[in-house]
């Protein structure tokens, strides 16, 4: 576990907590004010380059197109949606968390509104949905309801990935769609 | 978590030279965005005499702004923490809320930079003794960048999401000489939807909280066969169940006369909370 470290009367106590010194250790013990405390930290970063992209889509009617991010595989069946390029599942890190602890993951329940650069709210062409965000983590099933939930490696550290359901009227004019999304770490 | 200081925690200037100087210690990370983000520490357990703080850094690669805020949640039986809308908070839960002063709540930090985030808990002076917790969220906001394409030309539709990503942690007043008594019952190992699963009910009486890891061992070994840590039973439960995957070889090394513990983290001392001794086909 990587341990985030805090001082307060800073040099005799780095000296000190490094073993460096035996005169700084001397000075440390007989001065009363100072300490060093370890604290437990958590990191949580987005891989570089990474965003959660569905690539292009020509759209001539209603679907939805699909990134699952268990299997990191995009469904596009629908007949009036053409998917084109390459996709991209959101990919977060987390370390120097605590070892060997679940941590839920919390992905935004509600939908996300898309909107079309340019675009004018509340007009249905220029405006598409994200939803049912998931994720490779594990899924615990819960009469609380259904959670995703990571378990910190033996040095803190995990991964997950985050797709979605991006649902089509087949009214959505051409251009580029933007919107946010959010998830979280859960620490108990 | 007693701790004992010589002085009260306190932001220095010096302090954070240190910290910048051991963040280079740190392994590099490949991962680095804008938003990225490291909290310290992961709790917090607040006496309502004394403050603390919490380290926020941004170890991104761009500047970025975190805004910070409290949130309530509730755990439920099986360990799930679940978000409680303001408006449904209970008495307690709006006492807590209420009682707690933090500041700054919106921070912008420049790529490698930590700040402190001070807390303190101002209970009331006719508060019930007990103990009051929220749960502290640091979360970046992007960046409003200005939209620089034009429209493309063509039929096509291409997507920009940006994820707001961040952390929560508890932050625990105890208000009051709290006390809590946990006992482990039946301790099994099933066969879950993902494979082995080792499940343990808990029970928790008292006032306060427990915060720790859950070792099993052999009778006279040291060695953990299986261990859990971080494993919260919040007051508002008298009854958690804790449940784990297992790999098949842990699973199989779950058996026969085993002893399970439940103790403080080892930097809270590592006191036994409870333990119990079993015999597992």
């Amino acid at each position: 576990m990587k341990k985030f470290l805090r001082f307060g009367a800073a040099s005799a106590v780095v000296a000190a907590s490094l073993g460096m010194s035996s005169v700084a250790q001397a000075q440390d013990s007989a001065s009363a004010d100072a300490f060093a405390e370890i604290l437990t930290a958590l990191q949580l970063e987005l891989d570089t380059g990474s965003k959660l992209d569905f690539g292009a889509m020509v759209v001539s009617g209603a679907g939805v197109v699909s990134l699952d991010a268990a299997t990191g595989t995009l469904d596009c069946t629908d007949v009036d949606i053409v998917c084109s390029g390459t996709t991209e599942l959101a990919a977060f890190s987390i370390t120097a968390g605590t070892a060997s602890k679940d941590v839920k993951i919390n992905l935004q329940s509600t939908n996300v509104i898309l909107r079309r650069a340019g675009g004018t709210v509340g007009t249905a062409a220029d405006e598409l949905v994200l939803s049912n965000l998931n994720s490779d983590a594990t899924l615990v099933t819960d009469l609380a309801g259904d959670y995703y939930e990571v378990t910190l490696s033996g040095t803190g550290t995990s991964a997950f990935e985050v797709g979605g359901d991006l649902t089509f009227d087949g009214s959505e004019v051409a251009g580029i769609y933007t919107g946010t999304f959010s998830v979280s770490v859960e620490y108990s | 978590m007693a701790k004992k200081f010589t002085r009260p925690i306190r932001a220095t200037l010096a302090a954070f030279a240190a910290l910048a100087a051991f963040g280079s210690l740190l392994p590099a990370s490949p991962a680095s965005a804008q938003g990225d983000l490291l909290v310290a520490p992961t709790r917090i357990i607040l006496d309502g005499r004394r403050g603390a703080e919490v380290i926020l850094s941004n170890i991104g690669s761009e500047e970025a702004t975190y805004r910070i805020g409290l949130e309530l949640r509730r755990m439920t039986s099986t360990g799930q923490l679940i978000d409680v809308e303001t408006e449904a908070a209970n008495e307690l839960e709006q006492a807590a809320l209420s009682m707690i002063r933090y500041a700054p709540r919106r921070i912008t930090l420049p790529p490698g930079q930590p700040q402190a985030v001070r807390i303190a808990a101002r209970p009331g002076a006719d508060l019930p003794d007990g103990e009051y917790r929220v749960h502290m969220s640091f979360r970046a906001i992007p960046n409003p960048r200005p939209v620089t394409e034009t429209p493309e030309e063509g039929e096509g539709i291409s997507i920009k999401l940006v994820p707001i990503y961040g952390v929560t942690i508890p932050i625990i007043v105890r208000h009051g000489r709290l006390q809590a008594t946990v006992a482990i019952h039946d301790p099994k190992v099933v066969a879950g939807q993902r494979g082995p699963e080792l499940q343990i009910a808990m029970s928790r009486s008292g006032a306060s909280s427990t915060y720790g890891e859950l070792r099993v061992t052999r009778p006279g070994s040291d060695e953990p066969i299986f261990m859990a840590r971080g494993i919260a039973i919040y007051s508002e439960l008298a009854e958690r169940t804790v449940q784990f995957d297992l790999t098949p070889e842990q699973a199989a090394a779950l058996k026969g006369q085993l002893r399970f513990e439940y103790r403080d983290m080892p930097e809270a001392g590592g006191a036994l909370i409870a333990a119990v001794e079993t015999v597992l086909g």
